[in-house]
C-alpha cells in the first residue's frame, strides 16, 4: 500500500509541475529558445546585458560609467560640436570628418522614439531606414548585424523600451562624410 | 505494485530534463548555432574588429583587436578608447589564435573573465569591456558564445598595451 501512496504522490507532483508550465506559457506565447518568461523580460536582458545598448546610448558620469539618471537618452545635446572625448560625448569619428552620435531611445515623443510604433521599430531594424526616411549609414550601430535579429527579439526590445522613463534630449545630428 | 515507482521516477526525471525551463546547455552544435546568432545579430562584439577607411568593419581582422601600432586618432576600434583610468585602452584579440588570441583559454576561464573581469593571465579588464553588464548574461548564452568563438578563424595580432591615465 505504501508504494501506491508514493505513486499517487509522484503523479500529483508531476501534474502540478505540468500545470505550472502550461500556466506560464498561456500567459504569453514566447519563442522556445528564450530563457526569459516574457517579451519585456527578454527585452530587458537584450538591452541591458546581452546586447548592451546601454554602453553607447547612455551618457557617462564622472566615474566613466553609465549615468543611469540619463538612461538611454543618447549623447547630450550640449555636447554637439565637441571634438574630443569618449563616443558618449564626442560621437564616433568615421571617415572624412564624419561623426555618429548615439540617439535618444527613451519613449520621449518629441526628441526620441516615443511616437514610433512597434512595427516601425521592427522595420527600422530590418531595413536600416528610420520611419522619417533617414537611411542609416555604416557606423558603430551595426545595422548589418542587428538586421539579422529575429523579429521576436526586436519586438522584445521595443516593448521593454516602452517601459523606461522618457527623457527629453535632442542628441546631436550625425555629421556626414565630407 | 512496487515495479511502478522506479518507472515513475524515470518518467519524472525525463520530464524535468526535457522541460524548456531547464538551464542545460544542449549539444555542441546547438551551442555553436546559438552563439553564432548572438554574435551575428545581438552582441556583435564590434569593438574587437577594426574599421576600414570607409567606416565598415575590416573582416580580414575579424575579432583580432586593435592594430599595432594603433593610429593616434580615429574610430576607437582602431585608435583605442579612453577611460578615467586609462589614457588609451585597446580591444584585445578574441580569436582562437594560440599565441596572441584566446586559444589557450578554457570555457571556465572565459566565463570567469565575462563575469569578474579577470583573465587567465591575471589582467583585470577595464569597465570599457562591460563585464559588469555581461556578468548577467545567462550561463547558456556564455557557453554558446564561447563555443562559437572557438570556431572562428584564428588571426595573429597583439594589440598595443593599455596606457595608464597618468602616463605622459
Amino acid at each position: 500500500m505504501k508504494s501506491w501512496r508514493l505513486t499517487f504522490l509522484a503523479l500529483g507532483v508531476l501534474s502540478l509541475f505540468g500545470k505550472a508550465c502550461a500556466l506560464k506559457s498561456s500567459e504569453e506565447a514566447i519563442p522556445a529558445d528564450w530563457e526569459q518568461v516574457s517579451y519585456i523580460e527578454r527585452g530587458d536582458y537584450l538591452v541591458n546585458y546581452l546586447g548592451h545598448c546601454v554602453g553607447c546610448h547612455t551618457p557617462l558620469g564622472p566615474d566613466g560609467r553609465s549615468d543611469m539618471s540619463l538612461y538611454l537618452s543618447g549623447v547630450p545635446a550640449k555636447f554637439a560640436g565637441a571634438k574630443a572625448g569618449p563616443p558618449q560625448v564626442a560621437g564616433f569619428p568615421g571617415p572624412r570628418g564624419s561623426r555618429v552620435y548615439a540617439k535618444n531611445i527613451t519613449p520621449d515623443p518629441e526628441t526620441a522614439i516615443g511616437r514610433w510604433t512597434e512595427d516601425q521599430f521592427v522595420q527600422t531594424f530590418q531595413t536600416g531606414v528610420r520611419p522619417d526616411g533617414l537611411k542609416y549609414r555604416t557606423s558603430p550601430m551595426e545595422w548589418n548585424i542587428y538586421g539579422n535579429m529575429k523579429e521576436e527579439d526586436v519586438r522584445a526590445i521595443y516593448r521593454y523600451l516602452r517601459t523606461i522613463k522618457a527623457i527629453p534630449n535632442n542628441a546631436p545630428a550625425n555629421i556626414p562624410p565630407r | 505494485m512496487n515495479w511502478i515507482s522506479p518507472f515513475l521516477i524515470i518518467l519524472a526525471t525525463t520530464f524535468v530534463l526535457t522541460s524548456p525551463s531547464s538551464t542545460r546547455g544542449g549539444t555542441e552544435a546547438e551551442l555553436i548555432a546559438r552563439g553564432r546568432y548572438i554574435a551575428t545579430a545581438i552582441q556583435g562584439c564590434g569593438c574587437h574588429t577594426r574599421e576600414k577607411p570607409d567606416g565598415g568593419k575590416d573582416e580580414n581582422w575579424h575579432y583580432a583587436g586593435s592594430p599595432n601600432p594603433a593610429p593616434p586618432a580615429g574610430p576607437p576600434a582602431n585608435a583605442g578608447w579612453t577611460s578615467p583610468r586609462w589614457k588609451k585602452i585597446y580591444a584585445r584579440n578574441i580569436t582562437p589564435d594560440l599565441e596572441t588570441g584566446i586559444g589557450k583559454w578554457s570555457e571556465a576561464s572565459f566565463i570567469r573573465a565575462m563575469k569578474t573581469g579577470i583573465t587567465p593571465d591575471g589582467r583585470v579588464l577595464d569597465a570599457q569591456m562591460p563585464w559588469d553588464a555581461f556578468q548577467k548574461i545567462t550561463d547558456r548564452d556564455l557557453k554558446s558564445l564561447w563555443a562559437y568563438l572557438r570556431t572562428i578563424k584564428p588571426i595573429k595580432n597583439t594589440p598595443p598595451e593599455r596606457i595608464p591615465a597618468d602616463q605622459k
